[in-house]
């Protein structure tokens, strides 16, 4: 766990209560998720990881207030979440920038909506965009840009309003592995300067202990909680984190328990 | 944008483009001096192919006779296109927003895009008389169909994410449909304003065919009994100047709403819903 500058002011806990969700499909209740409790506190980053189809994604949605469980409850700073929290970060795997907007103007899209200022949070988004190199591309549009680079917009994006919580579904899953891990130290930069909680779906084990506080790793059909990792490091995540051996031995510890699922 | 015409300066500039453009107008220019001699050389009768020198002149003999009906049956085209916006945008909407409009409306259209209007002239004269009346609405069903469908298939193009994040934001269905799905579906919907008023065109045109008596298919009806082949050719070239001048104004207009990378992005689905 981590030492979060105690309950910072502009972070969120979520808990999570014998949360459950079913579809329906072909006539048939399938369950994505099963019955997971989880407590995530303020500040903390934490990484969700398994197979594909685990319900990860159903689990970020629902913690969103986007998708309705079908049973348990989700509790956002002590307040069960009922519809769609009108405060929180979301990145997906698909930057989904609005092409018709500059680079800026996606990043100021939260502020639009919020009907605040932008004229107030110009600055701000273009501090942002210079955090993740992009500044000289804050008049440019999404079609000119990169993946990475658009994905790094997005992020942007997710911070321009200081949400107190941060989710994001497999937000690199679409990159090549250099751009990859030119973002995920962009993130933990940006993170640590705001300490926001962060909820991470990914399904790269490297990427989870690079970046988490725990790292929460659930089972495929019907996704369940198998375990839960805590992540620390001496001194702050870098480049070098990887080539430590405490980082090789966490990577081989989350290996380990997908081999218990029998999954790899 | 050619970068080396950019670099280099306008004489480079020219060039390219007289390049690229010589070849087809001297192919066009090859077209019509072939077809004037063809009627001279063998000995083509007026009645079946007239010269396009005998067409211009055609035209020219009574050109206020031209433009004035011209004019009606711009009227009636403009009339019957706006009717299909002003209806196929909100019935777009619909069908996109409730399911059970989907369901109901959707086959209804495509059921009633498989009857040929032409068909259903007659009884739109029976409907809404001789005057503009029947014109307009032949007009106007005609243009409706790709209108309704490119707004579908355009506000159907947001991702799911991106409603979901919108959400995520505390944003409003309004401020959703507002900002983000009807922008995105914008050329989609111009795609079907193009094809739609093309199709008004026509639609106007046959309406007159079947009783009028003044308009440009008015003209074409007068012309061919009294076996004028020249002025039947002229009235339809003008009808396809006015067609394609249309079309092109619809494009002018998206030109200057549209921001640039949604422009680019509708030229190539100027096709669909045809």
């Amino acid at each position: 766990m981590t030492t979060a500058p105690a309950a910072a002011r502009g972070t969120s806990s979520v808990g999570l209560s014998h949360l459950s969700k079913s579809y329906v499909r072909n006539g048939r209740a399938a369950r994505a998720v099963d019955d997971v409790s989880l407590d995530v506190s303020p500040g903390e980053f934490c990484s969700i990881v398994g197979p594909s189809g685990c319900g990860k994604s159903t689990l970020l949605m629902m913690i969103a207030g986007l998708y309705p469980p079908t049973s348990g409850s989700i509790h956002v700073d002590g307040a069960e979440v009922r519809g769609p929290l009108a405060n929180v970060g979301m990145v997906f795997q698909r930057d989904v920038l609005l092409e018709w907007r500059t680079v800026l103007d996606n990043v100021l899209l939260p502020i639009e909506v919020k009907r605040l200022s932008k004229h107030a949070y110009r600055e701000k988004a273009l501090d942002l965009l210079e955090l993740v190199s992009l500044r000289d591309f804050a008049d440019c549009y999404p079609e000119q840009l990169s993946g990475g680079m658009r994905q790094r917009v997005a992020i942007c994006r997710a911070l321009i309003h200081d949400p107190p919580l941060l989710l994001m579904d497999e937000p690199f899953g679409a990159l090549d592995a250099l751009t990859r891990e030119k973002i995920n130290l962009d993130l933990i930069r940006l993170t640590a300067l705001t300490r926001q909680t962060v909820v991470f779906v990914t399904h790269s084990i490297d990427e989870a202990v690079l970046m988490s506080d725990r790292i929460v790793v659930m089972t495929a059909g019907p996704g369940r909680v198998f375990q839960s990792l805590d992540v620390a490091f001496d001194g702050p995540r870098s480049i070098e984190t990887r080539a430590e051996p405490r980082f090789v031995e966490l990577v081989k510890e989350v290996r380990d328990a997908f081999h218990r699922m029998g999954v790899i | 944008m050619p970068g080396s015409a950019q670099s280099t300066g306008a004489v480079t500039t020219i060039a390219p483009a007289a390049r690229t453009y010589a070849p087809i107008v001297l192919a066009y220019v090859l077209v019509l001096v072939a077809w004037e001699l063809a009627g001279s050389v063998f000995h083509v009768p007026k009645y079946v192919l007239p010269a396009p020198s005998q067409i211009v002149a055609a035209l020219a003999k009574n050109p206020g006779m031209l433009f004035g009906n011209g004019w009606v049956t711009l009227q009636e085209v403009l009339a019957g296109f706006l009717i299909g916006v002003v209806v196929s945008i909100p019935l777009g909407v619909a069908i996109v927003s409730w399911r059970a409009v989907d369901r109901i409306v959707y086959p209804f259209l495509v059921a009633f895009q498989a009857v040929p209007k032409v068909a259903l002239a007659p009884i739109l004269v029976v409907w809404f008389g001789f005057g503009p009346g029947s014109k307009v609405t032949l007009g106007f069903v005609t243009a409706m169909f790709p209108i309704v469908i490119n707004t579908v298939i355009g506000l159907r193009q947001t991702p799911v994410e991106m409603i979901h994040l919108m959400r995520s934001l505390g944003a409003s269905p309004l401020q959703i449909f507002m900002k983000v799905r009807l922008v995105a579906a914008a050329p989609y919907i111009f795609g079907g304003f193009k094809l739609g008023i093309t199709l008004a065109v026509v639609g106007a045109v046959v309406g007159e065919f079947i009783a009028s008596n003044k308009g440009l298919g008015n003209m074409l009806l007068a012309a061919n009994n009294a076996f004028d082949t020249p002025m039947l050719f002229g009235v339809v070239v003008f009808l396809s100047l006015m067609s394609i001048a249309l079309f092109y104004l619809v494009e002018l207009i998206e030109v200057l709403v549209l921001p640039g990378p949604l422009r680019r992005k509708g030229d190539a689905n100027t096709g669909t819903g045809a």
